[in-house]
């Protein structure tokens, strides 16, 4: 079971106060309607599946009920950093 | 007909079987609830100092810390979140709605929740290991004999189920729990606790 | 019996209350120790077979002393407490103790399973893949008679009658073993001030010092060990659990552990729970878990009375028996001469030592001869003889390395025997967080790699075999980790009396033994002993080409068993690296995985079962319900009436006249549950048409609208009608069992992708009861209970709502129809529900107001091809599949979540299925929900599917049954006859028809 820091709360917590909530930094297009299928299907259905970092949405559920972005290793777990939305994370290049 | 309860209880049914007395040592567990304050929720993203300019007794530094409570003179505010509060007030919910003032309109919201919570209080000798049972959160820390101004509350799980809680005493927790749930949180306490053990006011 | 007499200071039974119990095994009565472990007093009571082996049901006798016993295992009790497949020597005698062995048909002493030994040649290793494969069919056959000679134990067929207990804790350091070095490391850290959990699976702490005869300057290892123990009791930040196993190790430091609070003094609990699963969240973790010694093989070395040298020791030390009367022992290193002195000094002088190194100078040696007893160095057992137990051991000369046999072979008589193979560190723990242990060959064990969580292992987890340095360890790990996190003592670091170090011959690197004869035709070598799988088997699977460890493990079912190999991985492993022509180190290991020991389900399931398995949600007229005979369906959490019997009713009788009642006069439901969320904030609109698909721009102040939420692919997520309060202040209401899931997803959307907009979400499901009132009386009922509102039809139209006082109380009146009736919902704050409801029914009884549950509400509303959403859709359909093209407005500013999707080629293509209603054509059956639908009734395989049924009911307002479906291209298919297979081989048909059986032009709610 995780231990989390929720950054709005400044406390690791338990997992089970947490739901995962799909990979971070995805930006809904600008104009939905001038998409072809195939990039609208893109953001709608694509996406990353490293083996090592891995930036993710987490919400604090049964706590304070915001959502929060976490970096975490797919094969160890473990937590690199978490950090507010519209933020970016330091141990890891989003860029692709 | 009758006149309504006014405190009609999400609990009412539990309350009717008191085996014995408080204070008396072979009692494990006592749950009292706590009723009589309304509950508001205020959200918004306007600087809290800004927004509770009004509110008088309020250390304003206070209004930003998460996972903390405080008192000022007509009640306490529970900070849920960064742009979340509870009021918990003896005022009613138009006096407080004055209070926020025609500055903000549009910008906040406030909600009278006050039927949407039982508030119960927990203490007994077999308070801690109860809470053992009932909370993954680490309570040792909880309520330090330093602090003043502000004291710790946090929202977790208890008994699965999501609450408010915070330490009242050495001695003693509150819990702020779904009115749908209360009925079970109790089931929950008494089996923990054996029958007599467990006493309901 | 071979009780000792003398006056053992560790012994269990030398302690002042010692008692006397009976047990039974196996249907005799024996007397033993309160206290003992089972084996302990089988041993007493000289029994040397204990059960008959898994493949070739040999006779099989105590091997060890605790968790790495494979041969003695026990069913426990009978009935409803009844444990299967416990170990005997993990098992504490009481009264009245009755153990049973799990194999071994009519008894373990003859067991015509043995027969099944003369085909032992047929039998090797991967028999079961290779033997029952053809005829295929003779499969089902096969396996009724392996299940019969298969498995182990009975599991008990009547509910646990015991309950129990979860904590949750959190500590600074967690130290899993209290042996000398945890012991220490504990010490230490508590004596710095932080908060320690320490945690030992044995009844007693002290670890190793409980079982030997050791000596820490002048005092002996026992009394040490006491007086440590003492001393971490006089800590309140310490905590000391025994009989308590850690047995899994999970991320972030969070480990399982459970302990047994009464299982050694009763089979069921009296009082309190039988066992208690901890949860802890450590910021450190000390492993000082130990090491087991491992047994060498060789031919026959599974013969009752061959067992673990130090075990020897253990039943000799700690239990004062004896298991026989001449011993030998059979060693490759220095610490099994300490089983020779404990004989040798505590039963008699018939010992002899048989140790596979040359002679040299050492301590052990010189000591050895100073006892007088022999020692025969350069040789090793090559095979034990006997029938039901060992009687004597072949004896011959080895060659340097210990691989070959160089002379001729002497018997020697005996009837224990003491074999040591050297010492396996237990890194169990720390494989379990994903860590490959490491090979030493110096030590010729494995070892913890390097940690990824905040962990230390000390002692002999960690490859310190000497009592010196485990202690040492313990004390150095126990202090630096406290210091790490923050805590350091003042006070100087105690002296701690260290016992001397001694010189050590170091272990030879041999694991099994050489036999004159080839190894296929030499007896049975067993390397897994409840496995029944032997160093023939390993060479056979590697012959055969399964060369990865992995593999070879589950080809051979070495390590399968309930000791996990605690015993047979190291051997097993060092056999097939050599086989391999590689090195241990090449070979590796396998994997750990939790549960280190076999766990009880019940103490991690804990409390949570029966009533509280899961949370369960009442609306505020619950108390009501239950006095007014009501059956209860489960919505989500939430308990709701599902249908109120009059006396005598069945269900269906009960929902017919409930919802004739409805549409012929008046009916009154329990709507509470629904999640309710208010919406406000200047932007709220703006919101609101971003996540429906409505235009919310028209809503105006004292409206209605049902609304229609998507996910981003399209898909329909959620429905509710949306009212307007006040501007830009809106309450929407969700499913039941959606509620939550849409605020998240609403929260999603506000928070990180639309933080610029100013409109605050609030759940106040819990904070309105909801009474709806639904039939052609119910304007009747609201005017005599409210006073204030017009209800008139011109003034209160249809999908309006208005504040008003009912009974007194300030209420929100919504005039919404479920049913198609005309209909209001009365919403109170939550604690005056209840008045509210009973006021209703109380003035209602002139109407003759009747109480309606779900599966009315799911009926009217199916009448009038209303959807449930969750119930008609299932996350794969569309507003256009439902029909509901009309509820979709594209937006000016802003394109609304899922509205590009419902232009993707795949939503608009032609035979999407289509929402339609369906009747049956003999008017009588009521199809099954989930029925498939085809489009005749001659077809070959396979068949082309043309939908679903998603709703299916008697409709007693229209005298037949009705059913929804989801058919493809249905819109266009309307009196087409279809056909639905059932499972009993009939066929049902059917007749597309419009959803709207009831009232198709919609004008009952509008009166």
């Amino acid at each position: 079971m995780l231990s989390i820091y929720c950054p709005y709360c400044n406390e690791m917590r338990d997992e089970e106060e947490f739901s995962y909530s799909g990979e971070a930094h995805i930006k809904r297009p600008e104009k939905p309607l001038e998409l072809t299928d195939e990039q609208w299907g893109q953001y709608l259905f694509f996406r990353k599946n490293p083996s090592t970092l891995h930036a993710e949405m987490w919400n604090h559920s049964s706590g304070c009920r915001q959502y929060f972005n976490v970096v975490r290793d797919m094969q160890s777990y473990k937590i690199t950093e978490t950090y507010p939305i519209a933020q970016f994370p330091e141990s890891l290049d989003i860029s692709e | 007909m009758s006149e309504p309860d006014q405190i009609n209880s999400a609990i009412k049914n539990r309350t009717q079987n008191i085996t014995t007395e408080i204070g008396n040592d072979e009692v494990g567990l006592i749950v009292r609830e706590v009723s009589g304050e309304l509950k508001i929720n205020i959200q918004s993203r306007v600087e809290a100092r800004e927004l509770f300019r009004n509110f008088k007794g309020i250390n304003s530094s206070s209004l930003a810390k998460p996972c903390t409570f405080f008192e000022y003179d007509m009640g306490r505010i529970f900070l849920l979140g960064p742009y979340e509060w509870l009021i918990s007030t003896r005022n009613n919910i138009d006096k407080v709605k004055t209070l926020f003032g025609k500055k903000y309109v549009g910008y906040f919201s406030c909600v009278d929740v006050t039927d949407g919570y039982t508030e119960l209080k927990l203490s007994g000798n077999l308070l801690d290991h109860t809470l053992k049972q009932s909370l993954t959160y680490d309570y040792f820390a909880l309520n330090l004999e330093e602090e003043t101004e502000s004291f710790r509350c946090i929202q977790t799980n208890f008994a699965r189920v999501p609450v408010l809680f915070w330490k009242t005493s050495k001695l003693s927790v509150n819990l702020l729990v779904r009115r749908s749930y209360a009925d079970y949180l109790i089931e929950w306490l008494s089996i923990l606790n054996s029958e007599e053990k467990l006493v309901v006011l | 019996m071979r009780r000792l007499n003398t006056n053992i200071i560790n012994a269990v039974n030398s302690h002042e209350n010692s008692i006397t119990v009976n047990f039974k095994f196996n249907g005799k009565i024996y007397k033993g120790h309160k206290g003992e472990s089972l084996a302990s007093a089988l041993i007493a009571n000289d029994i040397a077979i204990v059960g008959r082996s898994f493949k070739f049901s040999r006779p099989r006798g105590i091997v060890g002393h605790w968790s790495e016993e494979p041969n003695a295992i026990v069913q426990v009790g009978s009935g409803a407490g009844t444990v299967p497949n416990l170990k005997a020597t993990q098992v504490e005698l009481y009264e009245g103790l009755e153990a049973k062995s799990v194999n071994g048909w009519p008894n373990v002493n003859f067991d015509l399973m043995s027969i099944s030994g003369f085909f032992e040649r047929l039998m090797p290793a991967g028999f079961y893949y290779k033997t029952f494969m053809y005829p295929r069919k003779f499969w089902k056959t096969y396996e009724k008679y392996i299940r019969k000679a298969a498995g182990l134990g009975k599991v008990p067929s009547e509910p646990d009658p015991d309950f129990y207990e979860k904590l949750n804790h959190h500590c600074d350091i967690l130290v899993v073993g209290a042996g000398p070095s945890g012991m220490l490391a504990a010490l230490q850290a508590g004596r710095a001030g932080a908060r320690v959990i320490i945690a030992d699976d044995q009844s007693e702490i002290g670890g190793s010092l409980l079982y030997s005869n050791s000596k820490i300057k002048k005092m002996s290892g026992y009394a040490w060990a006491k007086s440590i123990e003492n001393e971490i009791r006089s800590f309140k930040n310490i905590t000391v659990i025994s009989r308590c196993t850690v047995f899994g190790y999970y991320d972030h430091n969070f480990l399982t552990m459970i302990e047994r609070c009464t299982d050694h003094q009763s089979l069921t609990s009296d009082l309190g729970p039988r066992q208690r699963l901890h949860r802890v969240r450590a910021q450190s973790v000390i492993l000082a878990t130990g090491a087991f010694e491992r047994p060498l093989v060789f031919a026959n070395n599974d013969l009752p009375r061959i067992m673990l040298a130090s075990s020897v020791s253990a039943y000799i030390n700690r239990y004062a028996v004896t298991p026989g009367e001449k011993l030998v022992v059979c060693t490759n290193n220095d610490n099994a001469y300490k089983t020779a002195f404990d004989w040798k000094s505590l039963i008699n002088d018939h010992v002899t030592i048989i140790d596979t190194r040359r002679a040299v100078q050492s301590e052990v040696i010189e000591r050895a001869k100073a006892m007088r007893i022999k020692i025969i160095h350069g040789h090793g057992v090559i095979e034990a003889r006997g029938r039901t137990r060992v009687k004597s051991v072949l004896v011959a000369p080895l060659c340097m390395s210990g691989k070959e046999i160089i002379g001729e072979a002497t018997e020697i008589y005996c009837d224990v025997v003491a074999t040591s193979g050297g010492w396996s560190a237990a890194v169990h723990l720390s494989s379990q967080t994903g860590v490959k242990p490491v090979w030493d060959n110096e030590i010729l064990s494995f070892r913890p790699g390097q940690a990824v969580q905040s962990q230390k292992s000390v002692g002999a987890c960690n490859g310190s075999f000497e009592l010196k340095e485990c202690i040492e360890d313990g004390i150095s790990v126990g202090a630096s980790e406290a210091k790490r996190l923050g805590f350091e003592s003042g006070k100087p670091k105690q002296k701690i009396d260290l016992p001397e170090t001694k010189d050590e011959h170091p272990t030879q690197e041999v694991f099994c033994l050489p036999h004159f004869k080839p190894l296929s035709r030499a007896p049975k070598q067993f390397v897994d002993q409840q496995l029944d799988v032997t160093a023939g088997s390993i060479e056979l699977a590697a012959r055969e080409g399964f060369e990865s460890v992995e593999h070879v493990k589950r080809y051979t079912a070495l390590g399968f068993g309930t000791d996990q190999g605690k015993l047979s991985n190291v051997n097993g492993m060092a056999i097939l690296a050599n086989a391999l022509g590689k090195s241990i180190a090449e070979t590796g290991t396998t994997m750990f995985r939790p549960a280190y020991t076999p766990t009880t389900f019940g103490a991690i399931a804990g409390r949570e079962v029966k009533k509280l398995f899961d949370p369960k949600r009442y609306t505020p007229m619950h108390d009501w319900h239950l006095e007014n005979t009501v059956e209860f369906e489960n919505v989500g959490q939430w308990k709701r009436p599902w249908y109120f019997p009059k006396s005598g009713e069945t269900m269906e009788q009960s929902v017919r006249r409930e919802c004739v009642a409805v549409r012929n006069s008046l009916g009154i439901l329990d709507a509470s549950t629904l999640g309710k969320i208010d919406v406000q904030g200047k932007d709220a609109k703006e919101f609101l048409n971003r996540v429906y698909t409505n235009n919310f721009d028209t809503l105006n102040p004292g409206k209605c609208r049902y609304g229609l939420m998507l996910k981003e692919d399209g898909m329909i997520f959620d429905d509710g009608v949306c009212a307007c309060i006040s501007k830009d202040h809106y309450l929407i209401h969700t499913t039941t069992g959606g509620a939550a899931n849409v605020l998240a997803w609403l929260e999603l959307w506000k928070q990180t992708e639309w933080p610029d907009l100013d409109v605050f979400l609030t759940s106040v499901t819990d904070a309105w009861a909801t009474a709806t009132i639904s039939g052609p009386n119910s304007r009747k009922l609201i005017q005599k209970v409210c006073s204030d509102i017009d209800f008139n039809n011109d003034n209160f139209k249809h999908m309006e709502w208005k504040q008003g006082l009912i009974a007194g109380i300030e209420a929100r009146i919504f005039r919404v129809s479920f049913t198609g009736e005309l209909s209001f919902e009365i919403n109170v704050p939550s604690n005056f529900g209840l008045y509210i409801w009973n006021k209703l029914i109380e003035t209602g009884a002139e109407f003759d107001i009747t109480p309606y549950g779900t599966e009315s509400m799911h009926i009217l509303r199916a009448e009038k091809g209303f959807i449930i959403v969750g119930q008609d859709t299932d996350g794969s359909m569309s507003p256009m599949d439902m029909g509901m093209d009309w509820i979709v407005k594209s937006k000016k500013d802003y394109s609304f979540l899922g509205e590009r999707s419902l232009i993707r080629a795949d939503i608009v293509r032609e035979d999407r299925k289509q929402f339609v209603g369906l009747r049956t054509l003999n008017d009588k059956q009521v199809l099954p929900e989930g029925s498939q639908i085809v489009r005749s009734k001659k077809q070959t395989i396979p068949i082309q599917m043309e939908g679903h049924v998603t709703s299916s009911y008697f409709s007693a307002c229209l005298g037949h049954p009705i059913a929804l479906a989801m058919i493809k291209n249905g819109h266009q298919r309307m009196g087409e006859i279809v056909y639905s297979p059932q499972s009993d081989g009939s066929v049902i048909e059917l007749r597309i028809v419009n959803p709207v059986f009831y009232d198709p032009k919609g004008e009952r709610q509008y009166v």
